[in-house]
């Protein structure tokens, strides 16, 4: 009824400038939008070309010494066969940070993804909802602590930790400073962001596989693993990258604890070493521009964005063939092998029955 | 369906465990070394060297003085065990934590850090008076260059003013500065300490710099309003504090001050900014090499030694070692691949270390 009388009350002709007016409005604000998106999308890019520009310029150009009457270039090959990154004025090394920083990376997953994967599932189904709600106000908070915090807390506390441990198994670090300092103080960092993402995964998931699953007969405990963790899988592997992407650029913190050696690779865990970004930071405030000693720390810096990229791409496609599984078939031998090891198809399948006759009365 | 639930928990906690597992693969088998308390200091263990960053000037000093100089830009001259700290406080704090560690630092800052001592070098413990008479090796220099010469872009009232900060940094004032607030060292004979005070300068009308700016009428201060001149402050980060702490009395002498501006970046900007003009006070936190005097003297720049400093080398607090000979530094320090021979050594230092061993315990120190 009331339609009809809004439509004899108000003239035809206000409708249409109305309309109008709505239509120049989302073009204008359209306009915005695209601006703004260009103008997030171009600082990348401004970032990305600076960088580039600056990071080939050792490899090209002719440098004056900072020190002496010297001239010289980079070489291209010795940039990452070196093994010490400061071999001289015009000769440094920055292979075997590649190979330090993917290192340190990898070990402080082995440490972070368990951890958060298992803690996300406590505060989402094991906990009471107070216990819950305090710890999940703890990882927030975590989440939000910059990173010189963790660097502070890694110098007093954790390097102490590292270096009793090592004096107990008769290894002398330099006090504490290691790459297993560092790499504990990444893992911390990086476990707040990959549990919250896991958090919000694990509490999506739909009820009705939970309580099927129970209702079949499965464990409380192999609803959690079998269920919760299998169809929340995209949430937490998206929780990983950001983790991951963290662990790589993380600097300042790094810079504190790892004991900054001036070559490598290292691959004891309680020896000193250096990463692509603390190496890119050390000495940064002091170094001139113009010279080499400035510039080639944007080549190295060329060199972590390379890193980052491929290992990006390397997850997604894993997340990607992950996901393939859970809907069909699987695009990957081995992945579908060690897909079956941690998600046995006999409940999925029995639910995806159960889910498709639910849908079919639909 | 209990098999898969145990198996999945047990690949759960072994990934869990792997992070404990993995680090403790690498490891050495433990080795027979006599208990020691926790307290004691281990003389069988190694040396662990510190040293700062190749763009440090400190590290210059220090490179230079134990006979490696070509070593203070390039890492791979040094032993591969050393680490780098960031600074001269990240200094300190790595060997305040590290028993078994070695470091060096500015003698300004040693006092500061309980748990650290700064070692006697040669048996000569660094003072004032040892680092002036010359008897303490470990020392540097702090110099100051500056622009004197009226051109296009400095008019005469930027030369009287950077000439009245070099004569404030000379007056009794500006050498209290250096030397109490900012644990400088100068020598007494020195030509640069002028011995006047700043206050009684302003009143000496035969100085040019006090006849261009002028006086106020009581005679304590410059009069005139030189707020909107820039007067800027370049060159060694390490002697930037002290710069800073001279040009902050500075200003109190005017009624309305020029505004100075500190942008230290390292010793080597010093005569690059005097050159281009973003730069009236340069400084150096090590002496001026030849093509930077014959710069000065083609562009009438006038350079002084503002003070010395001396570079201690420092240990842990818990380390019985007092004395060190620097050639005991040199063998710490050095790559043993650097002086492995003596063309080899004559190539990277110029000097013949063949014979010498590299020291890497502390039981080569310690009787």
């Amino acid at each position: 009824m009331e339609p009809e009388q809004n439509a004899n009350t108000v003239p035809n002709v206000d409708l249409t400038r109305q309309a109008e007016t709505k239509k120049k409005v989302d073009l204008v604000v359209k306009g915005i939008f695209f601006f703004l998106a260009l103008l997030c999308a171009s600082v990348i890019i401004f970032v990305v070309v600076f960088v580039l520009v600056k990071g080939i310029q050792p490899f090209i150009t002719e440098y004056h010494s900072a020190i002496g009457d010297g001239k010289g270039t980079q070489d291209f090959g010795k940039f990452f066969t070196n093994t010490t990154w400061n071999g001289g004025e015009f000769n440094h090394g920055a292979g075997y940070l590649i190979l330090n920083t993917l290192y340190i990376t990898l070990f402080s997953l082995i440490i972070s993804i368990p951890v958060s994967i298992l803690t996300a599932l406590l505060i989402t189904r094991i906990a009471p909802k107070p216990v819950a709600s305090v710890f999940q106000t703890g990882i927030e908070l975590l989440a939000s602590i910059p990173s010189v915090i963790f660097g502070l807390f890694g110098m007093g506390i954790i390097t102490s930790i590292v270096n009793a441990f090592a004096n107990a198994v008769g290894y002398q670090t330099a006090g504490g400073s290691s790459m297993l300092s560092g790499v504990l103080v990444l893992a911390m960092m990086s476990i707040p962001t990959m549990t919250s993402m896991s958090i919000t995964a694990m509490k999506s998931v739909n009820p009705s596989l939970i309580n099927a699953s129970l209702a079949l007969g499965a464990s409380k405990s192999q609803t959690d693993f079998k269920i919760v963790i299998k169809d929340a899988q995209s949430g937490i592997f998206a929780g990983i990258i950001l983790g991951i992407g963290r662990a790589l650029g993380e600097a300042t913190a790094m810079q504190m604890v790892i004991g900054n050696a001036t070559g490598g690779p290292t691959w004891n865990p309680l020896d000193t070493s250096a990463t692509l970004t603390t190496q890119m930071l050390m000495g940064i405030g002091e170094a001139t521009p113009g010279t080499m000693g400035y510039d080639i720390r944007f080549s190295a810096g060329i060199l972590l964005m390379i890193v980052i990229l491929l290992v990006d791409v390397v997850l997604n496609s894993a997340k990607d063939s992950i996901y393939a599984k859970s809907v069909g078939q699987p695009n990957n031998a081995l992945m579908a092998r060690l897909y079956r090891r941690f998600f046995p198809e006999g409940i999925i399948k029995s639910l995806k029955r159960k889910e498709a006759i639910e849908n079919g009365r639909q | 369906m209990k098999k898969i639930l145990m198996s999945t928990i047990a690949l759960a906690s072994l990934s869990l465990l792997a992070g404990c597992s993995g680090t403790s693969t690498e490891k050495p088998v433990e080795t027979t070394t006599p208990t020691v308390s926790k307290d004691e200091f281990d003389k069988t263990k190694d040396i662990k060297p510190y040293t700062r960053d190749t763009t440090s000037g400190t590290r210059d000093g220090f490179c230079t003085k134990i006979g490696i100089e070509a070593a203070k830009s390039k890492d791979s001259l040094l032993t591969s065990s050393v680490s780098q700290t960031t600074g001269n406080g990240d200094m300190m704090t790595k060997v305040a934590q590290d028993v078994y560690g070695i470091g060096y630092s500015s003698l300004a800052s040693v006092s500061t850090e309980k748990n650290i001592k700064a070692l006697t070098v040669e048996g000569v413990t660094a003072t004032a008076k040892t680092v002036v008479d010359g008897s303490y090796t470990l020392q540097r220099n702090f110099n100051m260059a500056y622009a004197t010469k009226v051109d296009d872009k400095r008019d005469e009232t930027k030369i009287a003013l950077i000439k009245s900060y070099v004569a404030f940094a000379s007056s009794t004032e500006g050498q209290a500065i250096i030397i109490d607030a900012e644990g400088g060292i100068v020598d007494p004979e020195d030509d640069f300490a002028s011995g006047k005070s700043f206050a009684d300068m302003l009143n000496d009308t035969s100085l040019d710099w006090v006849k261009t700016l002028g006086v106020s009428e009581n005679g304590n201060k410059i009069a005139g309003d030189y707020s909107k001149i820039q007067v800027n402050f370049v060159g060694s980060t390490s002697v930037e504090a002290m710069s800073e702490a001279l040009s902050d009395q500075w200003t109190t002498y005017f009624e309305h001050a020029p505004e100075a501006a500190h942008n230290h970046t390292g010793s080597g900007d010093a005569f690059k900014k005097l050159g281009d003009y973003t730069g009236d006070i340069g400084f150096a936190s090590r002496d001026f090499n030849d093509s930077e005097k014959s710069t000065a003297a083609a562009n009438g720049y006038t350079m002084v030694e503002l003070c010395k400093d001396a570079i201690c080398p420092i240990v842990n607090v818990k380390n019985p070692l007092k004395d060190i000979k620097v050639q005991q530094l040199r063998d710490i320090f050095v790559n043993p691949d650097a002086i492995k021979d003596k063309a080899t050594s004559e190539e990277n230092f110029g000097a013949d270390y063949s014979s010498e061993k590299a020291i890497t315990k502390w039981s080569d120190l310690l009787a």
